[in-house]
């Protein structure tokens, strides 16, 4: 016989042990049922406790399920007890007190382990209190977002209201790396307004976030894309001032500026052309006026000593009686030669006077042959033939600055002249004057190799030359279209089988 | 008629006497600077004045203001000169000065011109 498979059928019931007193034996198996009934409801409360927690640690919940099995086992206990009143079931009542002891022991070890953790769980008090801290925390914290969102709003209108009031462009730029982590391109991101205004007067645009160096090619051969590499490493601000765009035809003053908080280096910029122009207006007003004086003074000192020349040749005439044939054809030579040399220096005093602010009845053609008389030697030791044309045109007065036309008409020849040296063969410049139905029309004309396509839009842009280093300034057409603007009056290219350079006066304007 | 020149080339000066000292019933004075030409127009009566403009001690110009100053400004008064830079057309005739004769003068048509005035 094992331990459990005894047989107590036969044992006395227990209800004996107590004489049957209804007194007692009611209110002990009523309060062992109701023992039983509560033990088996408070697993049911305690499952329900840990579905609704779920943040309870798996030791916590693993204890409560003991403590489960515990009272389910005791609530067992005290139902056989009841029934063993009138039964003599005491096996059955054995082994779940065996198993009931066992499941306590065990709960008890375990809950001593855990007596710390136990203790650690809060309390609903203390559960309050944090939730109210936590509000509170919360609060504080919208509180403090609130307050730092109105610190960056009103950051962001301080820092509108100053760009607003900055006239330059702002671009950003934003490298673009190889693999090697050098920079070989740049991004570029218009940070205002500004920059349309500050490049619409240009040639042709920029294009946002597309590759500058595509666009500008002359970023790269200008040194500007170095700069802006330099900025990048050493962080330093760099000032290019006038920085000259060929491409886009326009002076600006750049300050290129690395961003502190981003990798990126802004160029402020802003358009100078005018100031550049005027600049060089006035160095070429002053060249023009040390020319006067310079003129007038050789006018000066040559025309006294022809005046003795003329004058004693005509006490050589005076004084011999019957001159030989030579003797009249030398006498005639010097004659005309002192002639043509006071023709000269007539033309460097007029060169040399007026302003250029004024303008002045000119009989253009007799205007246009004192010019050429200037130019002719240089024309002739340079193999170039020139061919005037000025039909029916001698009695036209227009009204002109002579100074500035005389400065145009000189700067056009000088230029056929530089391109016919690149050219073998015939060399034929043209001056002419001609009436269209709106315009007086001065043309300086060459069979030289005339001006590529690709050049025609620049031609005319301050500094742009294609002479060779040292020989021109990039001044010449740009100065003269400058200087025909001012009198009315404006430079034009027509290119067909010569290179047409016309000035033309608007008929209405005179 | 007395006519005055100014001018400080002495051969200058040679030449337009003898050109000028055809002309019939005239008498030449001749100085080689404004400060002379003063003197001759201060002690003499002259009616016709040609003077160069740049010359050493004293300028044409200063001598027609001089001389328009004091009174002894002749009634005609040319500047004959190889530039007058400085000076517009309208301010030299304000001054007096009738006409600029740019040099070199054709000394025929300089002949014609003096003979011409009364």
């Amino acid at each position: 016989m094992s331990f459990f498979s005894f047989d107590t059928s036969d044992f006395m019931p227990h209800g004996h042990c107590i004489l049957w007193r209804e007194e007692i034996l009611y209110p002990m198996v009523i309060s062992d049922i109701i023992i039983f009934l509560s033990y088996s409801a408070i697993p049911f409360a305690l499952f329900y406790f840990i579905n609704k927690r779920p943040d309870l640690s798996p030791r916590v919940k693993r204890m409560i399920f003991l403590f489960c099995i515990f009272i389910q086992a005791c609530g067992f206990t005290h139902l056989v007890t009841a029934s063993n009143y009138w039964r003599s079931d005491y096996q059955l009542e054995l082994i779940l007190k065996v198993i009931t002891a066992l499941v306590s022991f065990i709960t008890a070890v375990v809950a001593a382990m855990n007596i710390k953790e136990l203790i650690s769980l809060p309390s609903p008090e203390q559960y309050n209190q944090k939730n109210q801290e936590l509000i509170r925390l919360n609060e504080s914290l919208e509180e403090e977002v609130k307050k730092r969102t109105q610190d960056l709003e009103d950051q962001r209108a301080y820092l509108e209201s100053i760009l607003s009031g900055v006239q330059d462009g702002i671009i950003e730029f934003h490298p673009i790396k190889n693999d090697t982590g050098e920079i070989i391109d740049l991004n570029s991101k218009f940070i205002n307004e500004q920059v349309e205004v500050q490049l619409a007067s240009g040639a042709r645009s920029l294009n946002e976030r597309d590759s500058l160096l595509s666009q500008l090619p002359e970023t790269k051969n200008r040194g500007v894309f170095e700069i802006i590499k330099t900025v990048f490493e050493t962080g330093k601000t760099h000032v290019l001032d006038p920085d000259h765009s060929i491409e886009l035809g326009k002076y600006y003053r750049s300050v290129f500026s690395k961003n502190p908080t981003r990798e990126s280096v802004f160029v402020f910029f802003s358009d100078v052309t005018d100031r550049e122009e005027n600049k060089l207006q006035v160095i070429n007003n002053s060249r023009l006026s040390a020319l006067g004086e310079l003129a007038g003074g050789i006018a000066h000192e040559i025309n006294s000593p022809l005046q003795i020349i003329d004058g004693s040749l005509r006490q050589v005439r005076r004084s011999i009686e019957k001159p030989s044939e030579d003797q009249n054809r030398y006498l005639d030579i010097i004659k005309d030669t002192v002639k043509k040399i006071a023709k000269i220096t007539q033309n460097l005093r007029r060169l040399s006077h007026g302003d250029l602010n004024s303008v002045q009845e000119t009989e253009v053609v007799q205007f246009l042959s004192e010019i050429i008389d200037i130019t002719s030697e240089k024309l002739k030791s340079r193999g170039v033939t020139l061919k005037q044309h000025f039909l029916n045109q001698s009695a036209t007065i227009i009204k002109t600055n002579k100074v500035a036309l005389s400065q145009i008409i000189i700067n056009l020849i000088n230029n056929a002249l530089d391109e016919l040296d690149q050219k073998e063969g015939e060399k034929v410049i043209g001056v002419s004057f001609f009436v269209t139905e709106s315009h007086y029309v001065i043309e300086v004309s060459d069979n030289g190799g005339g001006v590529p396509t690709d050049n025609i839009d620049k031609i005319f842009n301050p500094l742009f030359t294609t002479k060779e280093v040292g020989k021109g300034s990039g001044l010449g057409l740009s100065l003269s279209s400058r200087l025909a603007t001012s009198m009315g009056a404006r430079v034009f290219l027509v290119q067909n089988d010569f290179t047409r350079f016309q000035v033309l006066f608007p008929k209405e304007e005179q | 008629m007395n006519i005055l020149i100014c001018d400080d080339e002495s051969l200058l000066l040679e030449l337009y006497e003898s050109e000028l000292s055809q002309i019939e019933a005239c008498q030449i004075f001749t100085a080689a600077d404004g400060l002379e030409g003063l003197e001759i127009l201060t002690n003499n009566e002259i009616d016709i004045l040609l003077t160069d403009g740049k010359m050493p001690r004293m300028d044409g110009i200063k001598l027609v203001n001089e001389a328009s100053r004091k009174g002894v400004l002749p009634r005609h008064v040319y500047l004959i000169t190889g530039y007058h830079g400085e000076y517009k057309d309208e301010e030299l005739k304000e001054m007096g000065i009738q006409k600029i004769i740019d040099k070199p003068v054709d000394f025929d048509w300089l002949i014609n011109f003096v003979t011409k005035l009364d």
